[in-house]
């Protein structure tokens, strides 16, 4: 009975993580990809190791200093891009290597290496449900707003003298990516979590002409690697993170062959 | 009536001064024709009055805030990325889930815009797949969609053969002339600019010349502008240029 119990608890845990975390991040993929923005996902998650490393040294929940770091970092980055000459990949590339070091100088192996490639043991209930209302709030914005972020990603010149608030967008835009990150990090890992938002992204472009079935595709993939990954974690218990994000990458390497094939038949 | 205003405008990019001391007006219903060589700040004038930099001294005034539209000369995007023409009208078209699930009036719009452009037959076409000429089409379509009341033109017809060049301008002024679209335009066709402006203003980092295509027009001014090698000839159909090298 007991056993049971948990394991529709278990059953119930993976299909919220599978929607939340496989709709939102690849969503958000398909616009860093749009803005080729591909490695900010990275420079995020790596400030989030160093939030994780504060939170257990000053022994605060770690949910909170993952997301408190991952919106401050959200926040420094788009200030630097905007304020400073310098171009986003050396923003990115500053951010990514000290948070980076830090982080792995003040984590413990054992910590670190469960930062890089996530626990699902150490996923609480607490923490389900707060990916999955903050998961609904991202894909309800992503959904209703998308001609607006895509607008301010793909043409932002244009946007602006049509009167759209560019700046306004691409501020919504790094924190959206910077909650999406931190939520699925624990789960995921800070190595791997860029995986789950570009590989959707990258694989339904192979395939797709439009942006809108692009996007559709995208979280389609999505969902089917997190949801997939997890099963295998459940069964044989290997780590969730690299688990998600090989399937991911099986999905990548069939859509490309597929596709490939496919070209050359026709 | 006074469309924009402007004052004094000097624009410069760390030491290297583009602008010096701009001043002129823009009209309802002007064709205003911006010429001047490559590097002569005629692109950082435009998108000075558009917002779209940031960093100068003087004043641009906006008398009113009339519906505007901009067709740069080109943009830069992901390679292979798939975004159609129809969703790349439907960005700028509607409120709220319209880019999800359009309307047939958003559509009908669509459709009628590529047609005055001859270029309806590329609806469902990557913009990725498109030639340089096809790009500026769609620009230009793109521009006149929710009928604007002014549009920035930075050199429209660049990459378009000269059969379409000539069907482009032929829009712009029969547009120009139906709806008293105000138009600002950077070019390099004299020949354009001699007949369709109503004003034209000659550029090289200042100000050189302003007045009607007329005035400003001659010999002595386009020297003074394009370097002392550059002359015009007159034919059947208006004025060019040509360098005496």
């Amino acid at each position: 009975m007991i056993i049971t119990e948990l394991f529709k608890a278990e059953i119930i845990n993976l299909i919220l993580l599978s929607f939340s975390l496989g709709i939102t991040l690849p969503l958000i993929g398909v616009f860093t990809v749009l803005r080729k923005e591909a490695l900010l996902s990275d420079a995020l998650a790596h400030v989030i190791l160093l939030g994780i490393a504060l939170s257990i040294i000053f022994k605060i929940n770690v949910l909170l200093g993952i997301f408190a770091f991952s919106i401050l970092a959200g926040l420094a980055i788009y200030l630097v891009k905007n304020k400073s000459q310098l171009g986003l990949d050396a923003v990115v590339g500053v951010f990514f290597t000290t948070a980076l070091t830090l982080g792995a100088l003040l984590i413990s192996s054992e910590e670190l290496l469960e930062s890089f490639l996530g626990n699902l043991e150490k996923i609480t209930r607490p923490d389900v449900i707060i990916s999955t209302i903050l998961a609904a709030v991202l894909i309800f914005a992503l959904f209703y707003k998308f001609k607006e972020f895509a607008s301010a990603s793909f043409a932002p010149d244009l946007a602006q003298v049509d009167g759209l608030k560019v700046q306004r967008y691409e501020l919504f835009f790094m924190l959206m990516l910077a909650l999406a990150v931190a939520m699925g990090i624990k789960l995921v890992g800070t190595l791997l979590i860029s995986a789950l938002i570009i590989v959707p992204a990258a694989t339904a472009k192979i395939f797709t002409i439009q942006l809108r079935t692009m996007a559709v595709w995208s979280v389609i993939f999505g969902v089917a690697a997190v949801f997939a990954g997890l099963t295998a974690t459940l069964y044989w218990g290997t780590p969730p993170g690299p688990t998600i994000i090989l399937s991911g990458s099986g999905l990548f390497f069939l859509v490309l062959i597929g596709h490939l094939l496919l070209k050359k038949r026709n | 009536m006074k469309l924009i205003s402007v004052d004094n405008l000097s624009v410069s990019f760390g030491a290297k001064p583009i602008l010096k001391d701009i001043s002129f007006d823009i009209e309802m219903g002007d064709i205003l024709a911006i010429i001047g060589p490559n590097g002569a700040g005629k692109t950082v004038l435009v998108r000075t009055i558009l917002g779209l930099n940031k960093t100068f001294t003087g004043q641009v005034v906006w008398h009113t805030r009339p519906e505007t539209s901009y067709v740069p000369q080109k943009i830069s995007f992901e390679k292979n990325f798939p975004l159609t023409v129809k969703e790349f009208f439907l960005l700028e078209l509607g409120q709220g889930n319209s880019f999800w699930f359009p309307s047939a009036k958003s559509l009908t719009e669509i459709k009628s815009k590529l047609t005055e452009v001859r270029a309806e037959h590329l609806l469902n076409f990557r913009l990725c797949d498109l030639s340089q000429g096809e790009m500026q089409r769609i620009l230009i379509a793109r521009s006149l969609l929710e009928n604007p009341q002014i549009v920035f033109f930075d050199e429209p017809a660049s990459g378009i053969d000269i059969g379409t060049e000539e069907t482009v301008y032929t829009l712009l002024h029969s547009l120009h002339k139906k709806n008293n679209l105000t138009m600002v335009l950077i070019s390099h066709e004299i020949n354009i600019v001699y007949r369709f402006a109503t004003k034209v203003i000659c550029l090289n980092k200042e100000m050189i010349c302003q007045g009607t295509p007329q005035e400003v027009l001659t010999a002595d001014s386009l020297q003074n502008v394009f370097g002392r090698h550059a002359g015009i000839y007159k034919h059947g159909h208006g004025l060019n240029i040509h360098d005496h090298n």
